[in-house]
């Protein structure tokens, strides 16, 4: 009883962080690794994940002066790792340094099982599949960084559009229009693929 | 019956979903305390109308002096405008276009 009272909550952490104690980020680092490891896991490539965790928490506790205690420490640090990943994928946009991977005949009979089968477990099970990752992350590569992190928030994850709004501090009108956007463009592009009977 | 992109959508839907998450390491724990330790203590920066507080009752002595210092500087200078408008309006040679113009 007396030991989960004793424990500090993330106001009492963040004050003592401000008064000069960073030490004290420790725990805060300890509490949220894998909640921002989970998020950053999905949005940039795995040799990528640590990098970008890393600069997440180092802009969490820059930033530890603007966050007001009556929002949720853990939304606000989500928003924050979410913030990151996006300025990850624009950065690399940017410095055209986005991987295009090419798709092989291995990808080509995945595609055909998936479009033969006609159970719904089975598309579940396929989902498993190095393959379905690797033809998503053929397709993300094709849309802009903006479109790419609204169409993983939104229609990947499941994320309302408040809530995708809100993560990434734009509006909620600007995120709709974008998810109408990407999604049309992903269905265009997968559409193209099964058209084609596949690429190269 | 969902068409063949909607088909492949789901399954792309669940292998985003079924990512694992990668584990934190120590090393990696300590890499990043190792950066905090670097940087320096965030500072709270008051908002405006705190810093608008903290600064204008500054100014409120100077403000009282200066409204006492030119109350008493009135007082012994006898200094009244409005009759001294009042005599700048009756000597002004154009007194009459004045009055035509104001219709009096």
């Amino acid at each position: 009883m007396h030991t989960t009272s004793s424990k500090p909550s993330d106001r009492e952490i963040i004050q003592r962080i401000i008064d000069g104690d960073a030490d004290a980020f420790a725990q805060i680092l300890k509490k949220y690794k894998a909640c921002v490891m989970g998020i950053v896991s999905r949005h940039v490539p795995y040799d990528h994940v640590e990098e970008t965790a890393h600069n997440v928490f180092v802009r969490a506790y820059q930033s530890l002066e603007i966050f007001r205690g009556d929002d949720k420490f853990r939304n606000w640090l989500g928003s924050i790792a979410v913030r990151t990943c996006y300025d990850f994928w624009r950065e690399r946009y940017r410095s055209k340094e986005v991987p295009m991977s090419t798709l092989t005949q291995q990808h080509q009979e995945w595609l055909e099982n998936v479009i033969s089968d006609t159970s719904d477990q089975a598309f579940s099970q396929h989902g498993s599949r190095e393959e379905a990752r690797e033809l998503l992350d053929w397709a993300l590569a094709k849309l802009s960084a903006e479109d790419r992190i609204v169409l993983e928030l939104v229609y990947l994850e499941g994320l309302t559009v408040k809530e995708a709004a809100e993560s990434l501090g734009w509006t909620a009108a600007n995120v709709k229009v974008r998810t109408f956007r990407s999604r049309k463009k992903l269905h265009k592009l997968l559409s193209g693929l099964i058209g084609k009977g596949m690429v190269q | 019956m969902k068409n063949n992109a909607t088909k492949v959508v789901d399954v792309l839907k669940d292998a985003y979903r079924t990512k694992e998450a990668v584990p934190a390491s120590d090393l990696w724990e300590t890499r990043v305390m190792g950066d905090i330790r670097t940087l320096s203590v965030p500072v709270v920066q008051p908002g405006f109308p705190a810093l608008f507080g903290r600064f204008v009752w500054h100014f409120a002595p100077i403000a009282c002096f200066l409204i006492v210092v030119l109350w008493v500087a009135l007082v012994n200078l006898d200094y009244a405008p409005e009759y001294e408008i009042a005599a700048t309006f009756m000597a002004n040679p154009i007194e009459g276009t004045l009055e035509q113009f104001w219709g009096v």
